[in-house]
């Protein structure tokens, strides 16, 4: 009506310089764009406002419907049936357009929802692209439900949607029977939302549902089909992730198993070997008594023998200690005994229980005049630092020296332990305070890969820090990094 | 002076108790066994043992009440025989009036050495000597010297009373508590620990040759101090 309007507006002050029969190209125009864009009842409108305008405004006599010149009227039923036909053709043209453009979208729509779950690997991150891409889509509240041990629940669903037991009941005919039930269909149409099995060759693997009547526009038969696409491509993705899942999971078993047998087989050599020079020792002394031949064996010989069962039996007593430890600390059973202690104090203790059963290396202690107290459980703590050195002894050729340096490092007391050994490659440094875990280089040395993991565990219920570094002039060095609390740092 | 001693050994565990009475028989003592706290009390009652080897897990009773009931009416030596990871069972033992305490496992030597040192203790029980001399160290007690290799050393009072405790109760451990006590006071408790830290960190740096492998003050982790006597 207005574009009418305008057109008689403009042609009104010109009829005078242009015929009035070739204003009617004016008309004509303005029912071409009315069709355009407005559709075809506009366009329909507009035509017939066109022919009565015309008639008004600019054919003689002017402003009365009246009609001097017979011959107008047949100018009138040409402009009206052009613009009728015109409206209906450009009409038509614009919903081909509009058809076009939806496919367009829904197309993209599938295609940006495929890219995506090809990207998406763990079931989660299927589930939330499939719901955000319905959801980015339709603007309605909807559920993707799985099976699970008893039948099928929600497993993701639009925020404060709540799904009835009518629901329920639909979202699990849907996904037996595999076909669309729920609102809209012959099967619990009662129920607020529709459903559609998530099929593969395979079988169905979930439901999808959605409310079409919550919300708005409603579902059109286009955004049906669009949503079917969704159905299939989500129930591929959610096959592709159960099995994916599936497959790591069987994995795990298995590394796990592996691990299990490898551990037993470690744990029952580390304890037996011990066991061999002290059951051999006690043997040898029991056969000795009995046939007396105590003066056969040189003094020497024996008490080398005895010598070695005695450090044997420590070795296994550590080794116990170990498990103990690392069991305890698994469990969080460790109660904290914190108390001030002095770093020359702690290091003290851990030389002395380490001289207990090593005493072929040297160590060098490298401590400043005074460093602060730490408030530490020192029986643990120096459990950790005698692993520390153990370690360093263990990994290194005899009598080589061992080097303890503490220092005081913005608010830490550092302590670090450097050895001659044979290093640790470079790929294992984090590593080697994994739990049981052994580099290549330390498969010809014995141990249960237990002592670094129990020292960074105590370390790191202290709120402390460890870490292993090689040292360029070769060999490894571990350092532990304690924070100094606010605890009185008194003056003698 | 330890030759043939009655000893009780107090340990649930038959092993542990075979195992003590064959090796101290062997030193020429006697030995006399108990598998619980209330066996143990009636033992010692009955048979008045010179030292008792007390295990602190018993089957009917805590250890350390077992300590607690014993002070009431004897000053028997006893020797606790804990297993690792019961810092706070030993303390509280010692704090209950035990003499010393050893961790499982333990050789043979070092029990004897252990017992030597509270059997010397009870025996000199009372007793101070005005002098004690330690290896290079010399501690005069009369006159509040102490002289390291001859050399006059120079302690703030804290350090001298703390070594003062230490060698007073020579070769037993003593709680962190113990020595605060003597030397700060009754009043006194765990708050001056770190105070007895850095005393003791203070005092191994004038009389120790190298502080981190103490000769004289070891470190009973988690525990308390000991001076060692041989």
């Amino acid at each position: 009506m207005v574009l009418v309007l305008l057109v008689t507006m403009v042609s009104y002050p010109i009829h005078w310089v242009i015929q009035p029969v070739n204003l009617v190209m004016f008309y004509l125009a303005a029912v071409v764009v009315a069709a355009l864009f407005l559709g075809r009842g506009p366009a329909m409108l507009a035509s017939l406002l066109s022919v009565l305008a015309f008639d008004f405004f600019l054919v003689a006599p002017r402003l009365s419907f009246t009609v001097a010149d017979s011959e107008y009227l047949l100018t009138f039923f040409g402009l009206l049936m052009v613009g009728l036909v015109i409206s209906n053709s450009a009409a038509l043209l614009r919903n081909q357009v509009q058809a076009l453009r939806t496919r367009e979208t829904h197309l993209d729509a599938l295609n940006s929802l495929s890219q995506e779950l090809t990207r998406a690997i763990s079931l989660d991150e299927v589930l939330q692209s499939v719901a955000t891409h319905v959801r980015r889509l339709f603007n309605h509240p909807m559920a993707i439900l799985l099976p699970g041990k008893s039948g099928i629940h929600p497993a993701i669903t639009s925020p404060g949607l709540e799904l009835s037991a009518e629901d329920l009941d639909a979202a699990n005919r849907s996904y037996y029977q595999r076909c669309a039930t729920g609102a809209g269909t012959n099967i619990l149409p009662g129920s607020a939302l529709s459903y559609l099995p998530l099929e593969t060759a395979l079988g169905s693997v979930g439901v999808i549902g959605i409310n079409s009547s919550a919300g708005s526009p409603e579902i059109t038969a286009d955004q049906h089909q669009l949503l079917d696409g969704f159905a299939s491509l989500a129930a591929l993705a959610i096959e592709r992730a159960r099995l994916a899942e599936q497959a790591s999971q069987a994995k795990i078993l298995e590394n796990t198993e592996r691990l299990q047998a490898a551990l037993l087989n470690s744990i029952s050599h580390e304890l037996r070997t011990p066991l061999v020079s002290i059951t051999g020792t006690l043997s040898t002394l029991a056969d000795a008594q009995i046939s007396a031949t105590v003066g056969n064996t040189s003094q020497t010989a024996w008490s080398e023998m005895v010598d070695t069962a005695y450090e044997e039996a420590q070795r296994l007593n550590l080794l116990v200690g170990n498990l103990l430890d690392m069991t305890r600390l698994e469990a969080g059973a460790y109660h904290l005994n914190l108390e001030p202690c002095d770093i020359q104090d702690l290091i003290g203790i851990a030389l002395a229980r380490f001289s207990q059963r090593r005493s072929d290396h040297s160590i060098q202690v490298i401590l400043p005049e005074s460093l602060p107290l730490v408030s530490i459980d020192v029986t643990l703590m120096a459990h950790a630092l005698m692993n520390l050195l153990d370690n360093a002894a263990k990994y290194s050729p005899e009598h080589a020296s061992i080097e303890i340096q503490g220092r005081l490092q913005e608010d830490e007391v550092v302590v670090a332990v450097k050895d001659q050994g044979i290093g640790i490659p470079e790929a294992d440094l984090a590593r080697v305070f994994d739990k049981f875990y052994r580099t290549s280089r330390s498969h010809s040395i014995g141990g249960l890969g237990l002592g670094l993991s129990i020292s960074k565990g105590i370390v790191e219920a202290h709120n402390g820090r460890i870490w292993a570094e090689n040292q360029a002039s070769g060999g490894t060095m571990i350092s532990l990094a304690l924070p100094v609390e606010s605890i009185p740092q008194a003056e003698a | 002076m330890d030759k043939g001693l009655r000893i009780l050994v107090v340990d649930d565990e038959r092993a542990i108790r075979r195992f003590l009475r064959a090796s101290l028989t062997t030193h020429g003592h006697t030995i006399i066994e108990a598998a619980s706290g209330s066996e143990a009390l009636a033992q010692i009652a009955e048979q008045r043992p010179d030292v008792v080897f007390l295990d602190l897990g018993l089957p009917d009773a805590d250890g350390i009440e077992v300590i607690r009931r014993l002070r009431e009416w004897s000053s028997v030596p006893v020797i606790i025989l804990s297993v690792r990871d019961q810092e706070k069972d030993k303390i509280e033992a010692l704090d209950a009036g035990a003499d010393d305490y050893l961790t499982k496992p333990f050789g043979i030597g070092e029990l004897m050495a252990r017992m030597r040192g509270v059997m010397r203790r009870s025996a000199l029980a009372g007793s101070i000597e005005p002098i004690v001399t330690v290896g290079d160290l010399q501690i005069d007690f009369s006159h509040r010297l102490v002289t390291l290799a001859g050399a006059e050393l120079s302690l703030t009072p804290t350090e001298y009373d703390i070594l003062k405790v230490l060698v007073q109760s020579a070769g037993k451990v003593l709680t962190h508590l113990q020595i605060i006590r003597k030397v700060w006071g009754a009043g006194y408790g765990e708050e001056e620990a770190h105070l007895l830290r850095v005393n003791i960190s203070n005092l191994r740096r004038k009389i120790e040759p190298d502080p981190t492998r103490p000769n004289f003050i070891i470190t009973e982790p988690g525990v308390g101090y000991r001076f060692r006597l041989d």
